[in-house]
């Protein structure tokens, strides 16, 4: 017999933390979550559509570190249908208590100190989702196996191919159920990597983090989960489908590219996004002119493309001037690449822009730079918000400039105002 | 307040008023019949322009850019479209406290139950509605050009002219004065006469259509005008009527505006967006739509594929370009297929051209299918104008209604037209000479 979906209230709880040193200079201003993605999106858009798509109602987003675009983006919730009866969309951030003020010590001391957001809005489950990943997950059937499961916990696990030291990994016994969890082993002992998408019941998780409260620092991976595993119901969701994390520069940029051939399909996915932040909502259409020259890329709105650009994604408001090349680069908002410069394997923040005949990313790496793009193994150069390269400069491979910084004109060019 | 008036506010109020004591009314009740079937589903102001917008975000956006308010929006004409459009007037600011955007049908009360018999008439059964909002001043507006204007300008005009009531005029060479109702002004402003598309136009001033109106001099005249005299309409019987007492002013406009009435001046305002060099340059002009709609507001960005070739053409999200594109205006959601090339078109909301089709001179309404190897606009199938709507299309451009479908391999010549929701492969029609329409009963 076929029954409607009917699932226990669950409230999300979003870790939309911090910042992480391997994204350099894109995050010193934004959370990692807050990071645009796909031209016009950020990656937080993906967890918030994928609740959306599931009926869940009601968010929490846990947020520290610089969380202003995060605001902005969220706004009232209405872009994800998050306003309404029984609905919202807060951004949660540590705040002064009674017994002290402090900022969240771990991710899991960070739902710890919310459980009254989980409790008031009557979450009997509790979905914990991290705001950098890059997928289109029905939370409905991860639910549905944690209460198949009668799981106390039920934690997302996706085989991989080349197991990465950052994520944890566990092994199942043939029910289903998880036999052992290593977080960030040296040597993984099964293929199973976490997601970091959780599913608790909502007295576990409280019995479970009040426990833990006098600890220096909590996190799920950590502590709960090992700690749950000798005498709760722990079970594994096996998710098999794209998933991406965005936490360094190296696989932000391949995610990019993932989207470029298809395997990320934003149309499918539902992905929603808020069309009053970043004033996305006046934006024109993209206009190409009768010499562009553009194949294989994603151009937003607002942009005026007059160069060439290949294997790109532009965001909205970019223009790329006349006989400016652009080749398998990301460009944020209103970034401007003028007449003659050529970028190339290149990140440029928000209205970072590129003078005549500078080159970007083009130049072999130095050793000697003063920043490069930490943890990038491809090379990437990034410029950072409101960067000014000036004409005839050159940011070699692997550059990073910060956030304001000016790059002069190399001497001699008679170019350097 | 006019300056002649006995109750006057003190000089220094001269140089300031409050907007917020205008309230506008756009007429968006046109049928636009000269577009074909792009209107048979929905009133002139709905029509999509732009890839993104309707005709009626200009006006909506030049009110939001004026500081305007409050807004009435009187339709009549398949009203369908537009009252999803205008939703609750957010997108134009126009939801608050105070402001707000009211869609007004014609109605039955007890003295008059009819439709709209004028654009008089209109405003005159919606006299109501304005006394409510006791403004100081009217703006009287229509939904169906395409222009940047700033109303705080004109009224400042008005004001300072100590006007009854201000009609905006421009300036366009004699030769096309007689397609429009001129007005004969004296050296300062002041209207001396209107002349209703004269045959040998003594004036170059033509109306824009665009008025206002201090609240009392609107009610009184309308009163007289329209409920004494069952008279129906602005330029043949309202302002004849005021130009004997005087006090008419015109404000001189000196930007860009078209009436995109036919489907070719549709199509080259449309054009006009891609020419650098145009004064239609839509980032300035601030020009906001219901991103809501169609879903235009959650689709990705447009996808130039591996290639792909786009030239001299504006896109728009949800766009999937495998072919050539060229001198288009795209919507959102509209695929262009492999091998496909589409040249001097128009492609509404998720159009779909099938691989290696061959389209030009094309306007295609939303949800339109062209499959595979179809040919559209082909010269050699005759430059016949439309034998049934000879007036609308004679200019080679070929018009397709909503959610038709054209097989692939069909061929299509120019001055066609296809009505909506037809489906050519149902009625096995192959070829489709220069000239000829293919109608359809539906729904």
């Amino acid at each position: 017999m076929i029954s409607p979906i009917k699932l226990p209230r669950t409230v999300a709880m979003i870790l939309a933390g911090g910042r992480v040193g391997e994204l350099s200079v894109l995050t010193l201003e934004r959370p990692k979550s807050a990071l645009p993605f796909a031209g016009h999106f950020r990656i937080i858009d993906f967890a918030l559509s994928n609740c959306t798509l599931a009926g869940i109602t009601q968010v929490g987003i846990l947020s520290q570190y610089r969380p202003a675009s995060l605001i902005d983006h969220i706004g009232i919730g209405e872009s994800w249908d998050f306003i309404g009866l029984d609905r919202g969309a807060k951004i949660l951030p540590p705040y002064h208590a009674a017994e002290g003020s402090d900022w969240y010590r771990g991710n899991a001391d960070a739902v710890l100190q919310n459980l009254n957001y989980l409790q008031d809005h009557g979450a009997e489950l509790a979905l914990i989702l991290s705001g950098d990943h890059v997928y289109s997950m029905d939370y409905r059937d991860l639910i549905l196996h944690h209460l198949e499961q009668d799981a106390d916990l039920t934690v997302a696990l996706k085989p991989v191919t080349e197991p990465d030291r950052r994520f944890g990994y566990a092994t199942l016994d043939e029910g289903g159920r998880l036999l052992s969890y290593e977080e960030k082993p040296a040597e993984p002992r099964s293929n199973l990597a976490s997601l970091t998408i959780y599913v608790f019941g909502i007295t576990p998780l409280t019995k479970v983090l009040t426990a833990m409260k006098d600890l220096d620092s909590i996190e799920f991976g950590r502590d709960v989960i090992p700690e749950m595993l000798s005498n709760y119901r722990v079970s594994g969701y096996i998710f098999d489908e794209y998933w991406a994390y965005t936490r360094t520069i190296d696989s932000y940029f391949t995610a990019h590219q993932d989207l470029l051939a298809g395997r990320i399909d934003l149309e499918r996915w539902t992905v929603r996004t808020n069309n009053q932040d970043n004033t996305l909502d006046r934006r024109t259409p993209p206009i190409f002119r009768s010499w562009t020259e553009a194949d294989r890329s994603l151009i937003s709105e607002g942009c005026i493309v007059e160069g060439k650009v290949t294997g790109s994604i532009l965001g909205p408001g970019v223009r790329i001037d006349r006989d400016a090349v652009v080749e398998n680069s990301i460009l944020f908002q209103d970034a401007r690449v003028t007449s003659g410069a050529h970028v190339r394997q290149s990140i440029l923040d928000k209205r970072s822009t590129v003078g005549e005949g500078a080159t970007i990313g083009v130049a072999p790496r130095q050793t000697r730079l003063a920043e490069t793009a930490a943890g990038s193994t491809m090379g990437i150069a990034l410029l950072g918000k409101d960067a000014r390269i000036k004409p005839g400069a050159v940011v070699p491979q692997g550059g990073a400039i910060h956030p304001r910084a000016v790059v002069e004109s190399p001497p001699g060019t008679g170019k350097g105002n | 307040m006019p300056k002649g008036s006995a109750s006057g506010p003190p000089a220094q109020a001269d140089r300031h008023f409050d907007l917020r004591n205008t309230l506008a009314l756009l007429l968006a009740g046109g049928v636009g019949s000269r577009l074909n079937v792009l209107v048979q589903r929905r009133a002139k102001p709905a029509v999509p322009f732009g890839g993104v917008y309707r005709i009626i975000d200009f006006a909506l956006s030049n009110i939001m850019n004026s500081g305007i308010e409050k807004v009435g929006v009187l339709t009549q004409y398949m009203p369908y479209s537009l009252t999803k459009h205008l939703g609750a007037g957010e997108s134009w600011g126009l939801q608050g406290r105070w402001r707000e955007i009211r869609i007004l049908p014609p109605h039955t009360g007890t003295r008059a139950s009819d439709w709209y018999k004028g654009t008089a008439d209109a405003i005159f059964r919606n006299l109501g509605y304005v006394r409510r909002h006791e403004p100081e001043i009217v703006v009287l507006l229509s939904g169906d050009h395409i222009y940047n204007m700033d109303y705080a300008e004109l009224i400042a005009h008005h004001i300072h002219m100590g006007a009854r009531a201000t009609v905006a005029v421009m300036e366009i060479p004699i030769e096309r004065a007689s397609e429009f109702g001129t007005v004969l002004t004296d050296g300062s402003d002041w209207i001396t006469g209107f002349e209703e598309k004269p045959e040998n136009p003594k004036s170059n001033l033509i109306s824009m259509g665009i008025y206002v109106f201090g609240a009392s001099a609107l009610e009184q005249t309308l009163d007289e005008v329209c409920g004494l005299r069952r008279e129906t309409d602005f330029g043949k019987h309202v302002f004849p009527f005021m130009l004997e007492q005087g006090g008419l002013s015109a404000y001189r406009f000196n930007g860009y505006w078209k009436d995109v009435g036919t489907v070719k001046a549709y199509f080259d305002a449309n054009m006009e967006l891609l020419d650098p060099d145009s004064s239609l340059t839509l980032p300035e002009w601030g020009v906001r739509t219901n991103l809501t709609e169609a879903r235009m507001g959650d689709r990705p960005p447009a996808f130039v594929a591996q290639n792909a070739r786009v030239r001299n053409s504006t896109l728009a999200r949800g766009n999937r370009i495998h072919g050539q594109v060229e001198d288009c205006v795209l919507s959102p959601g509209v695929v262009v297929e492999e091998g496909a090339l589409v040249r001097s078109s128009i492609l509404m909301h998720d159009t779909h051209i099938g691989a290696g089709a061959q389209v030009e001179h094309l306007v295609t309404d939303k949800g339109v299918v062209i499959g595979p190897e179809a040919q559209i606009g082909v010269p050699d199938l005759g430059n016949e104008v439309n034998r049934s709507y000879p007036t609308h299309l004679d200019q080679g451009l070929t018009v397709i209604g909503k959610r038709a479908q054209v097989p692939g391999r069909s061929r299509i010549g120019r001055n066609c037209c296809v009505f909506p929701e037809a489906n050519l492969g149902m009625l096995d029609v192959q070829t489709l000479s220069s000239g000829e329409t293919i109608e359809w009963e539906g729904a």
